[in-house]
């Protein structure tokens, strides 16, 4: 096991707040209640994010089931998606169990998230001091919740209009003592309009993503959209593995358009999830989906993976990572048009299956010959564009991959 | 057997020809792909099948996730001998036994996966454990350098304590070194996984007999553990036993490992038992050069000791094996010429509990043989235990409690020497068990 001293390079400083290790528990069911988060705590989660808190009196009634997966090979949630509400518990309770957090866990981080629509600037205040008022190091703006909350001008309604987005971050900030976090919906074209109207309203963080509005299947049996409540549904939020690209882009797109710290979020399951996630610009990441799926154990494999790639590449802290692989991140006309690959196949490796040949011949250039006596295939390395495409269908790890090469191309008609 | 283990052995017919390891190295695309078939269980069965407590599904989960060197120190937290137990544990009767996965498609092949984490270190370089504060000022000894008394040592020492461990023989390693051949485990990896016992900071002596424990008690060790293993050979006293060629299992394997003159055993050779010893001499055997290699047991196939996997590999490699037949007496003038036996029939259920066997009157039949080799197992020197003073159990081993404390205070024991003989990953456990006790009781004092 990694060792008590090199955990100490997990230490983030996040908007002033220290954290042992970058990872927040995201706002949603692993933070249901304060026993659970304790439970996180002691497991070794750094942070955790209250389930969203509404103003006392809007009514949050909950649908069964209000969950529905999509598996996709081994994974059982490669994608999932949910209907869920705010959290249900009165905020009274949930003042109560942040202050006995904060008594108990004094060196954990716990986060205030709240929520209300774009005209209640009283409710958005009035959560702010109450939040703060019970000891939370940090508060989150839910602005991205993209169902149910939204018919009531609530949730991603908020962060798709940059105006709304700016003037509700300036509400909180003019009663807030401690930093303020924005989350924010990917669910817009341009998200980082409403990065920097955050930053404009004085936004100390950003949070991002929250779920991505999404529609998970049909019950063909019953030809019912899922998740079927008594034979209808609705749009839902989706998260876990498969959200991932979505999400990394949005994170990429606000650390270079905005000076603001970034939490990211979206399908963090593993160490490499989380520092690729550091490297285009967070400084902390949530979790949510993979502690759904796993529990709060995997924080062991999240801080020992991150520490000993760390040490790998020889990185003193987060901080130091935080962004290096954004700022390699440019204009496709800017890219290196005499960077030449072919493929190439490791025969020792190679078990035969065909897949790279059918792929190069029916979606590429043809550059893959197929000896069927011997089930061989060999590439021509004169056809072959290096598009890549053979060495993603490879079944076998490092069999197929793509080296340098001065061959030419031959060009065809 | 499970999966991996079958794509990652060497074909019989191939292996018989040298000294290396049956099991290849398992390649990075085929481990990935066992420990991603992993369920990741909630409280894993697994980790209550290994006697030493390695958390296998958390060290599975590292290599699923690319991080081999977590999956090691994880391993290595409770096992020091993690390439040792990989090669050599029967690991069907401890993890692998209990994995769920055997109820849907196949149990994962976890002793492969640990021998893949192992090597990955080997290949990346070693890290150590952290070690306590270095050098409590208290002293412990161990006596016997085998896997229990070696496993001792490493957890005293990660404890800060310093550690001195004497051994009789020129090697350390115990059975590991002396007992199971290197076509099983090779030499190199019993002695890379000492080397870093040593790196934390343990002292090995070595062709360094004790005969008395209080005496080391006196020279200021503050605490001993007895880890001195069962090396009386068992022997069957037929007439004929001291003709030229017939060996001794535990010398017979000792030389075949390091003699400068490996022993000849000439075409034809005959293995008096049926358990691992009797499995790993077989093997030997065959690598020496014999032709034919007959294995002969008294009672039936169900009877036999050896586990499952090494009467399969045995009898892969060709042994052949003779049930239901008694040796009767060795014939020769100076040497071994023939084994004159008797068939058997299995009668009723003795104190052991296994079918009586009994001779069948009048079946004698002789077999041509120039070698003898007795491997009816091993148990513990009675001499030794009253050297040492300690008193003995039913069985004439060391008697402990639980925690491995014997009759005399402040002298623990393990292993062998206390179970009579069992397995590499329980003497491992009950050394590790006994440092824990050692760590309360010199706490105490
Ligand atoms: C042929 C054979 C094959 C085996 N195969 C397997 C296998 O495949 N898998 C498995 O798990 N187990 C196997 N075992 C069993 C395994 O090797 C033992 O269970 C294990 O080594 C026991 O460890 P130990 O430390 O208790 O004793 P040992 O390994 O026997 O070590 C005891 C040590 O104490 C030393 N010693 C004894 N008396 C003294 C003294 N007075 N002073 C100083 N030193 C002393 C001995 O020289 C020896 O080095 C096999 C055993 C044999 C014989
Ligand atoms: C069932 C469920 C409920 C959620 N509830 C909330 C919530 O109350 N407030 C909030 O800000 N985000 C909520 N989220 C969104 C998560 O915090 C997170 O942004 C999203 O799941 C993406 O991260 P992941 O891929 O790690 O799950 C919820 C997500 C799920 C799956
Ligand atoms: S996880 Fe299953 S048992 Fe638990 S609340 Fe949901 S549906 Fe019910």
């Amino acid at each position: 096991m990694t060792t008590a001293t090199a955990h100490r390079l997990l230490n983030v400083d996040f908007c002033g707040v220290k954290f042992k290790n970058p990872f927040i528990l995201a706002s949603a069911p692993p933070t249901t209640t304060g026993e659970m988060i304790m439970r996180a705590f002691d497991a070794g989660w750094g942070g955790a994010i209250i389930k969203t808190l509404v103003p006392e009196g809007e009514p949050v009634l909950n649908v069964a089931p209000r969950l529905a997966s999509l598996p996709y090979g081994k994974n059982r949630m490669a994608v999932l998606q949910n209907i869920e509400l705010t959290t249900d518990r009165g905020v009274r309770v949930w003042l109560k169990e942040i202050g006995q957090m904060k008594k108990r866990y004094p060196d954990h981080v716990v986060i205030g998230s709240i929520m209300a629509s774009g005209t209640m600037k009283k409710e958005w205040q009035e959560l702010t001091k109450r939040v703060q008022g019970a000891g939370a190091d940090m508060i989150e703006c839910n602005l991205g919740c993209p169902h149910g909350m939204p018919e009531r001008g609530m949730g991603s309604v908020c962060s798709q209009d940059p105006e709304i987005t700016k003037h509700i971050t300036q509400w909180v900030k003019d009663v807030a003592t401690i930093p303020v976090m924005i989350k924010l919906t990917p669910n817009i074209t341009d998200i980082k309009v409403t990065a920097k109207a955050a930053q404009a309203g004085g936004a100390d963080a950003l949070a991002t993503v929250n779920t991505v509005a999404g529609l998970i299947g049909v019950d063909l049996d019953k030809i019912e959209p899922l998740p079927s409540v008594s034979g209808h549904s609705t749009y839902g939020g989706l998260s876990g593995p498969g959200i991932k690209p979505i999400a990394l882009r949005a994170v990429c797109e606000i650390f270079k358009a905005t000076n603001c710290a970034i939490s990211g979020i979206g399908g963090v399951g593993s160490w490499q999830d989380a520092a690729e996630f550091i490297l285009v610009g967070a400084t902390t990441v949530q979790v949510c989906t993979a502690v759904m799926h796993w529990g709060y154990r995997i924080i062991n494999d999240l801080c020992e993976g991150l520490v000993n790639y760390m040490e790998g590449h020889k990185f003193n802290s987060v901080a130091e990572m935080v962004g290096l692989a954004a700022q390699k991140i440019t204009m496709h006309e800017s890219l290196d048009r005499s960077y030449r690959l072919v493929s190439s196949i490791n025969k020792d490796l190679c078990i035969g299956c065909g897949l790279c040949y059918v792929s190069c011949q029916d979606a590429a250039y043809q550059a893959i010959k197929w000896d069927s006596k011997k089930r061989e295939p060999t590439v021509e390395e004169e056809k072959c564009v290096g598009c890549g495409l053979c060495s993603h269908v490879c079944p076998i790890d490092y069999c197929v991959t793509m080296k340098r090469s001065n061959v030419a191309l031959k060009k065809q008609h | 057997m499970s999966g991996l283990t079958h794509s990652v052995k060497r074909p019989a017919k191939e292996r018989v020809k040298d000294w290396k390891e049956i099991q290849k190295d398992i390649p990075i695309n085929l481990a990935y792909a066992e420990a991603t078939r992993c369920n990741f269980c909630y409280e894993a069965p697994c980790i209550k099948g290994c006697p030493a407590g390695v958390d296998v599904s958390s060290f599975i989960r590292r290599i699923a996730v690319g991080d081999f060197s977590s999956a090691i120190s994880i391993i290595k937290e409770s096992n020091p001998f993690a390439g040792v137990c990989a090669r050599i544990c029967p690991a069907e009767k401890f993890c692998i036994g209990e994995c769920r996965s055997q109820f849907s498609t196949s149990p994962l092949d976890i002793a492969s996966l640990q021998r893949f984490a192992a090597d990955m270190e080997l290949l990346r370089g070693v890290r150590l454990p952290e070690i306590a504060q270095a050098g409590k000022g208290k002293r412990v000894a161990c006596v016997g350098a085998g896997p229990a008394g070696l496993a001792c040592a490493a957890e005293l020492a990660k404890r800060g304590y310093r550690v001195t461990v004497f051994e009789q023989n020129k090697r350390p390693g115990g059975m590991l070194t002396y007992g199971i051949p290197s076509y099983r485990l090779s030499q190199d990896i019993v002695d890379t996984e000492i080397a870093q016992i040593k790196k934390m900071g343990v002292a090995v002596q070595t062709e360094k007999k004790i005969t008395n424990v209080k005496k080391l008690k006196a020279q200021g060790y503050a605490a001993v553990f007895v880890g001195t293993g069962a090396w009386k050979s068992r022997w069957l006293d037929v007439p004929g036993t001291d003709l030229d060629g017939v060996w001794d299992a535990l010398e017979f394997i000792d030389a075949a490992k390091f003699n400068k003159t490996k022993p000849r055993v000439g075409d034809t050779v005959v293995i008096f038992g049926a358990g691992n010893t009797a499995m790993d001499c077989a093997g030997t055997a065959l690598r020496l050069g014999a032709k034919r290699v007959i294995i002969i047991y008294r009672r039936g196939r169900a009877e036999m000791p050896a586990w499952d996997c090494e009467v399969l590999c045995t009898f892969e490699e060709g042994t052949e094996f003779m049930l239901l037949t008694a040796p009767k007496r060795i014939l020769g003038k100076k040497k071994v010429e023939a084994v004159e036996c008797i068939k058997m029939k299995l009668g009723p259920a003795d104190e052991s509990g296994r079918p009586r066997p009994v001779p069948i009157p009048g079946s004698e039949f002789t077999i041509q043989t120039d070698t003898v080799i007795q491997a009816l197992g091993q148990e513990t020197d009675p001499q030794l235990l009253k050297e040492f003073g300690l008193t003995a159990d039913k069985r004439g081993c060391i008697k402990t409690r639980a925690d491995g404390l014997t009759s005399i205070p402040g002298v623990f024991a393990g292993g062998d020497a206390v179970n009579g003989g069992a397995t590499a990953v329980e003497a491992i456990a009950a050394g590790r068990k006994a440092a824990e006790a050692i760590d309360k009781y010199l706490r105490k004092k």
